[in-house]
């Protein structure tokens, strides 16, 4: 048996679940551009029936879930992709940076001066008696050593730098732990209500995971209760409501750089495990400061400051000065396991040019115009020396430093190129599941009107029925 | 059927127009700056080529200054040398003139004194300098090869090499002393003794060893000094010719360094042509595909 008010209640549902939908389609379109935002949908379906004699009937409409569209393979993908290019990215970063201190092609770098050294001994050779060409050869020794020690100082800034950066990625990889715990408790909380989905707050986590994926590379579990644990190199940095903290140490067996350590979330102690970090920018950035910076440049630099004034001291302390005196070493090092930073012109021939030894030994007392040592200096610049890298000349050296510098951040360019191609496809796909179309929502949105308006002239017929019933029946007679 | 969305558009946009304006500043930079290096991952090949290239020119013209220097050096020897073939051809002309049985012991004396004059002429050819350096002391340039006043010789014969080419050396001072003095151990030189005894033997108007030994004995110094002279010759033709070889090599590296970084201005304003047209077509490309909505068609 119907009851008389069996079809109003159809049309209020399905008045209810209209506005709801519209409700999201509003939704929709006020974060299309927020971003992390993903496409909600009402899932609506008809709503339990109630038996006749002659069947079921269909008691209307009602809203089965709100939820989110989203595919999750895709973020696994985008997460991925997201560290290695912060990898290449801060790679690329430093390596342009070593670029502009090795300055080269040009005609002010170390090649240069380098080269403006060399010429001056040619000269000492032609005019071994001249105080003039003495006071350029000092010169010209004094700017080869402070080229050495101006690139030396330009690359510790330049790891200094790195340091200060990999420290500003390490608060923000705590700060993000600290915001995706708070929304772990959140959505637990919020989705313990029944089998519900808090898409938004899930939105906002997923979005921070993404953010600290392109820092360091991350796994991510989610557990039944919804929240999810996110772990570094095997360690839990969050997991539920439990925070761990990453802290940084000074490495002495590493030049006192940074290091990654985990510490105590609470005090801040040291707790003695480092860091696993496999890639992203913070993985880019202690690399780039270690390999690029530190093997492939400065200790190059070291060697070849250090091989190069070994050879030009043997020669020069061989042979003889204006006031024959023997044994003067032309450059010094304050520390000579410091070469590059702190080779310097021996200060006694700054005071007294005639030490500058343009002489063989073999020449007499009164030969003065015999530069034939001043010569054999000049030709070190043909000589190849015993480098770390092999056996080269001087320049060679230099050259190959530079070169490497310049395949290196060829590669990394290329990478971080291919990298981004790769972040933007992914995107755009990710963009077409869960990214908001407007005329998607434009035609729902008229879908929706639409059904609202005929439920309510539902509603009106029901009155009118209800109205007929009600006041026009039984007056027959009146 | 894939389900393209705004933002998808949108951001396709975008990434095209900034690889087309990527490219472009490239170009553009190739052009202000007129290289196509300017850091060493523009062109890793190209920078070593570019670096080695400098050096070696900055060699070349080191070289070049060295042959000019050595030049002047040898110019200044000639000249003496000249100086000092003069002299002695005066010499011999007196020899000759007072060898003439018809002077009288006066005349010889008076020629005598010119002589010994000349004698003094020649101890300042044999301390000649270029700027302030002896020429004809060996190594030893800062102090006169010669000693008037105690008559002895004290410069040596030590070469001085200016350096022409990688490993190539020359010198530039002549043997002065072996070769146009004729120093001996005892630091004596052979020509002024030699003239001395010309002036001696006027004095004493020894006519047959005027004109017999003396007169030979002039005649050797002289031909010493044309072979030194000759000497000196060779080598500054020689200088010359290393020299034109050394512009060759400096136009050929020039062209060489130029090729290697600098950028092909006709080839790089073509691509910038190019660009900007790309350019210009993903921009009304992109005024296109941003479409009005459905929402610019609802009442």
């Amino acid at each position: 048996m119907r009851t008389t008010f069996f079809g109003l209640e159809i049309g209020r549902k399905a008045l209810m679940a209209q506005s709801r939908a519209l409700d999201t389609t509003g939704h929709n379109i006020a974060n299309a551009n927020t971003q992390g935002y993903t496409r909600q949908e009402v899932i609506l379906e008809a709503s339990k029936p109630v038996k006749i004699s002659a069947g079921y009937v269909g008691t209307g409409v009602e809203i089965a879930e709100v939820r989110r569209i989203r595919d999750e393979y895709i973020d696994l993908q985008i997460r991925t992709e997201n560290k290695a290019t912060g990898y290449w990215q801060s790679m690329s970063d430093t390596l342009s940076k070593v670029e502009v201190v090795l300055n080269e092609p040009s005609d002010s770098g170390l090649r240069s001066v380098m080269d403006k050294f060399w010429e001056g001994w040619q000269e000492l050779s032609k005019n071994p008696e001249s105080n003039a060409v003495r006071a350029t050869v000092y010169q010209r020794g004094v700017s080869v050593a402070e080229a050495f020690n101006h690139m030396d100082r330009q690359l510790k800034d330049l790891q200094a730098d790195i340091d200060g950066h990999i420290e500003v990625k390490v608060n923000e990889i705590n700060s993000i732990a600290t915001q995706i715990k708070d929304l772990n408790e959140l959505i637990v909380r919020a989705e313990a209500q029944g089998n519900v989905q808090a898409n938004d707050l899930r939105d906002q986590r997923d979005l921070l995971v993404e953010e600290m994926s392109s820092i360091i590379d991350i796994d991510m579990v989610e557990d039944k209760y919804g929240s999810i644990s996110v772990t570094i190199g095997g360690r839990a940095i969050v997991s539920g409501g439990n925070l761990a903290k990453i802290g940084l140490k000074d490495d002495p067996a590493n030049n006192n750089l940074k290091k990654l350590i985990w510490v105590d979330p609470k005090d801040g102690s040291n707790l003695g495990i480092d860091v696993r970090i496999g890639s992203g920018s913070i993985k880019g950035l202690i690399q780039s400061r270690d390999e690029i910076v530190g093997q492939e440049v400065m200790t190059r630099l070291n060697d070849m400051a250090k091989v190069f004034a070994d050879e030009l001291n043997v020669i020069h302390a061989s042979g003889l000065g204006l006031n024959n005196v023997t044994g003067t070493n032309f450059f010094t090092f304050g520390d000579s396991t410091k070469p590059a930073g702190t080779i310097t012109v021996n200060p006694v021939i700054e005071n007294n040019l005639d030490l500058i030894a343009a002489k063989p030994a073999t020449a007499g007392v009164e030969d003065n115009g015999d530069g034939s040592n001043a010569l054999t200096i000049a030709n070190l610049k043909q000589k190849e020396l015993n480098f770390i890298n092999g056996n080269s000349t001087t320049d060679d050296t230099f050259r190959s430093i530079a070169s490497r510098i310049g395949i290196r951040g060829q590669e990394a360019s290329r990478m971080v190129d291919n990298q981004e191609l790769l972040i933007d496809q992914l995107h755009n796909k990710r963009d077409a599941i869960s990214g908001v179309s407007l005329d998607e929502e434009m035609t729902n949105m008229i879908k929706f009107q639409h059904s609202y308006n005929a439920a309510a002239r539902l509603i009106t017929v029901m009155d009118e029925m209800i109205d007929t019933i009600v006041n026009r029946l039984g007056v027959v007679g009146r | 059927m894939s389900r393209i969305t705004n933002n998808v558009i949108i951001n396709n946009t975008k990434r095209n127009l900034y690889r087309n304006l990527n490219t472009m500043e490239k170009i553009q930079e190739q052009l202000s700056t007129g290289k196509k290096i300017s850091k060493p991952s523009d062109d890793p090949v190209g920078l070593v080529n570019a670096m080695r290239l400098r050096t070696n020119l900055g060699e070349i013209n080191q070289h070049k200054s060295n042959i000019d220097d050595g030049k002047e050096w040898l110019n200044s020897t000639d000249s003496s040398l000249g100086k000092l073939g003069d002299v002695l051809q005066r010499v011999r002309e007196l020899t000759v003139y007072g060898s003439n049985g018809t002077l009288e012991g006066d005349q010889r004396k008076a020629i005598s004194a010119e002589v010994k004059q000349l004698i003094d002429e020649v101890g300042n050819i044999a301390n000649s300098t270029h700027g302030e350096r002896y020429i004809f002391g060996g190594t030893r340039t800062t102090k006169a090869p010669y000693n008037k006043g105690s008559d002895l010789w004290e410069g040596n014969n030590n070469a001085i090499e200016f350096e022409i080419g990688i490993g190539t050396k020359i010198p530039i001072n002549i043997n002065a002393l072996d070769d146009v003095f004729k120093v001996d151990a005892s630091k004596q030189s052979q020509l002024i003794a030699d003239l001395k005894a010309v002036a001696d033997h006027l004095d004493n108007s020894d006519i047959a060893t005027l004109s017999s030994v003396d007169l030979q004995n002039l005649d050797d110094h002289i031909d010493s000094i044309l072979e030194a002279r000759a000497h000196v010759g060779a080598r500054i033709n020689r200088l010359e010719m290393v020299q034109d070889k050394m512009s060759d090599l400096e136009l050929n590296f020039t062209q060489l360094l130029s090729k290697a970084e600098d950028a092909d201005i006709a080839q790089v304003i073509m691509d910038l042509k190019t660009q900007e047209s790309v350019y210009r077509a993903a921009l009304s490309a992109s005024s296109r595909i941003i479409q009005p909505t459905l929402v610019d068609f609802l009442r």
